[in-house]
């Protein structure tokens, strides 16, 4: 039997280890299940999860918790565009986040992770699969984000 | 990657579409010209691709033509919930991966390409963007409107 | 005559109308729909269907784990294993199982009657 896992614990962890390097501030605000449509932030990062696990997972972002990220990661003040180096900074965050919470679960195979997807727009919504997914909410600094996953193992 | 097997994936992958297309929506989807993908709201599917190589599939259209494949695919009636038009698209793009692995695997070898589940996005001016991805699109017209597809994969260093 | 039975085991809502609609009019009771194997396994004990449509990737319990669960309670149990992908080491391992047919998503009405009717010698 597969299980869709529980990566509340794992997610909190990787955030606690991460974004302080970033010099961001976070704090867990609390995780739901979703109906499988749900509505996405401004600023959404998607990759794919196969082989030894399967599903999806998308960090949704404001722009201003998508700038404190970038300027964490590249020490670039302020963006007007997502130019190359801020796509590459989201895309190197979401591949890091996924990585490191998953290597926090038992999990006995390899997992692969697909090419980040940098998706924005207004008033998106989005399904990650067929059951309903898990979101993780977090505070950052004086904005918010959000980790969606469905994941079986 | 090596480009002529970048050109033969992109045709693998238009051949599954065109052929799950027809099969399913009894509709063909005809390669065009470029267009302009300017619609107010666009409907996204995204399947990740993992394997030999890295990347993502991606297939776009309009809301309209969004609903339009998901009534065909309910045979014509009513959708039960408004979503349904997700849960549809994700079975569409679910089918059409299913068949481009399917003839992956008997062109190359087993895991060439594995896919993550499809995800499914709207939004009013939806944008995607993959970073050091390379990739090729092609762009397709029929009955029920107009697809986008874009595959991509990461650039070796 | 009862009609023959038929349970539709896929987390697709689309694929249990394409199942109705194929088999209903030609004699067959679809039951039911099981949105996973999980659930599949209890409808199965509810309904005793003759036949079984199963899908290959679904939550909670996959295909072929729940194929080996329909064979544990019956081994004769007729099986039409559906998939988007035509995997040769997925097929070559359930039919190990006891799977005796497949078909490949998606399917036109008639090929899916006739694989049904194969599995019941009809």
């Amino acid at each position: 039997m597969s299980d869709i896992l529980d990566l509340k614990e794992p997610l909190i962890q990787t955030c606690e280890e991460l974004l302080p390097k970033y010099g961001i501030n976070f704090s867990f605000v609390r995780e739901k299940t979703e109906n499988t449509l749900n509505s996405g932030e401004q600023i959404n990062l998607l990759v794919g999860l196969s082989k030894g696990l399967e599903g999806n997972f998308v960090v949704g972002m404001t722009r201003k918790a998508a700038l404190y990220v970038i300027s964490g990661m590249t020490g670039q003040e302020e963006f007007f565009t997502l130019d190359n180096l801020a796509r590459n900074a989201l895309s190197e965050f979401i591949t890091i986040l996924c990585r490191k919470t998953l290597s926090k679960v038992d999990i006995k195979k390899l997992v692969s992770i697909s090419s980040p997807t940098l998706i924005t727009g207004e008033r998106i919504c989005l399904m990650i699969s067929k059951t309903p997914a898990r979101k993780t909410f977090f505070k950052m600094n004086d904005t918010n984000f959000s980790i969606a996953y469905n994941v079986e193992g | 990657m090596d480009q002529e097997k970048f050109q033969e994936i992109l045709l693998i992958t238009k051949k599954a579409f065109e052929e799950v297309s027809m099969e399913l929506l009894e509709t063909e989807f005809i390669p065009c010209q470029r267009f302009i993908c300017d619609y107010p709201y666009k409907v996204a599917i995204i399947i990740g691709i993992t394997g030999s190589s890295t990347g993502r599939l991606y297939l776009e259209c309009n809301l309209e033509t969004a609903v339009k494949v998901a009534l065909t695919m309910n045979f014509g009636e009513r959708l039960d919930e408004p979503n349904d038009v997700y849960t549809y698209l994700a079975e569409f793009g679910n089918m059409i991966g299913g068949r481009a692995t399917t003839y992956m695997t008997e062109k190359y070898q087993k895991n060439e390409f594995r896919l993550s589940p499809p995800a499914i996005f709207s939004g009013k001016g939806l944008e995607t963007l993959s970073p050091n991805i390379q990739s090729r699109m092609v762009y397709y017209s029929g009955r029920l409107g107009r697809f986008f597809i874009d595959i991509g994969f990461e650039e070796e260093n | 005559m009862s009609n023959h039975k038929v349970l539709v085991i896929d987390d697709s809502p689309f694929i249990f109308k394409a199942v109705k609609r194929a088999l209903e009019p030609n004699g067959f009771d679809v039951v039911d729909n099981a949105s996973n194997g999980k659930i599949g396994v209890e409808m199965y004990d509810k309904y005793q269907p003759d036949v079984i449509t199963l899908d290959v990737t679904m939550p909670i319990m996959d295909g072929i784990e729940t194929a080996k669960a329909l064979v544990a309670k019956n081994p004769d149990v007729k099986i039409l294993m559906l998939s988007a992908m035509g995997d040769e080491t997925l097929h070559n391992q359930a039919k190990e199982i006891g799977v005796k047919k497949f078909i490949r998503k998606p399917f036109k009405p008639e090929e899916l009657l006739e694989k049904v009717n194969s599995l019941l010698g009809t």
